[in-house]
């Protein structure tokens, strides 16, 4: 096959790719998994994968019928409706041989087309919320309850936002009484930490349920 | 020098793009990066997949698609397919389509995904976490 006359695809100087690629690859890691982290626009998500993220978070464009992205941008909110969408993610790595990547994920039904790339063999969610916004969350309640992939809701610290204790956010988002609330500052690294903490250890619960749950063949 | 976006390769410039904020809504389709197609022709890997060169192979000439050459070019190490995505600047479904095809064709391997179901992985990154 040959490339069309009309692209003219210029050789990367090998030098710079080199040099390019030296900082973004700072792994030998081959084995690798994958969280979400999902909200709408301008609740926090980049800030928090950036909180803990070893690389300033990257942007990718999420969609296929466009070729460069749109940053995420706060200022956008509830006027945004460009077909085209950036996806914020980071790295962490894990002992020696393991990334964990953390993509941002909008969470707005809109955005649906995207979903199952993003979460599909992901480990779990973490469901950033404005307790102002709420209604911005319940597509994305929605989507993973139906997929059966596990999250915790983390409630950002906003000084516009009502305080609610996790009771009457749980309430008021109509959770399942299992589903961990958490609040979070997605600007501090420790309580990013925790709250990344606090999804692995409710996976570990599910785990520790599925095994001592009889198998469902057993069941009358 | 940055890499040459899509946008510039599409519109012949190899001179570097000043670092504007704003990044123009494209014009160009991300298909035409992958001749037309939008789904691969092969198991697409998901995203969070490192793929890196195959050990001890060094030659790309066997390579004939130039965006393939491109990726190939970038990889001094394992990358993901989505950091792949952010560095060229391509679709992130572009870059999954791509990175798929050229490891059914040999010319990248493809590290394991983990998943919740591995108890010890999970608690592993509970632990590093804590050390965080």
């Amino acid at each position: 096959m040959t490339e069309p006359d009309n692209i003219h695809v210029p050789t990367p100087d090998p030098g710079a790719v080199a040099e390019r690629a030296a900082s973004a690859v700072a792994t030998t890691a081959t084995r690798s998994a994958k969280i979400v982290i999902a909200g709408g626009f301008g609740v926090g998500k980049t800030t928090f994968v950036g909180s803990v993220s070893e690389i300033s978070p990257l942007s990718t464009e999420a969609s296929m019928t466009s070729a460069a992205a749109e940053k995420d941008d706060a200022s956008k909110v509830d006027t945004k409706m460009s077909t085209t969408v950036a996806m914020d993610f980071g790295r962490l790595a894990v002992g020696q041989d393991i990334v964990i990547y953390l993509f941002g994920t909008p969470g707005q039904s809109r955005f649906a087309f995207m979903w199952d790339q993003v979460s599909l063999g992901a480990l779990g969610a973490v469901i950033m919320v404005d307790t102002a916004r709420l209604d911005d969350s319940h597509a994305a309640i929605d989507y993973f309850e139906s997929k059966g992939l596990p999250f915790v809701i983390a409630t950002n610290s906003f000084p516009h936002s009502p305080l609610g204790s996790p009771e009457q956010v749980r309430d008021a988002l109509a959770l399942a009484p299992h589903v961990p609330v958490v609040n979070v500052d997605a600007r501090e690294r420790s309580s990013v930490k925790q709250a990344l903490i606090t999804l692995i250890e409710h996976l570990l619960v599910l785990r520790a349920q599925a095994a001592v749950a009889p198998p469902a063949t057993a069941l009358v | 020098m940055s890499l040459p976006t899509s946008r510039e390769i599409l519109a012949g410039e190899t001179e570097e793009s000043d670092e504007s904020d704003e990044i123009e809504t494209e014009l160009v389709r991300g298909f035409m990066l992958t001749r037309g197609r939008t789904r691969a022709t092969v198991a697409e890997l998901a995203i969070e997949t490192l793929v890196s060169a195959p050990a001890g192979v060094t030659a790309r000439d066997d390579i004939r698609d130039r965006q393939h050459q491109r990726v190939r070019d970038l990889l001094v190490g394992p990358m993901s397919i989505a950091e792949l995505s952010a560095h060229q600047m391509i679709p992130l479904p572009v870059a999954v389509l791509i990175a798929s095809e050229m490891v059914a064709a040999g010319h990248l391997v493809a590290g394991s995904t983990l998943g919740s179901d591995d108890t010890d992985f999970l608690r592993d990154i509970r632990s590093a976490l804590q050390l965080l």
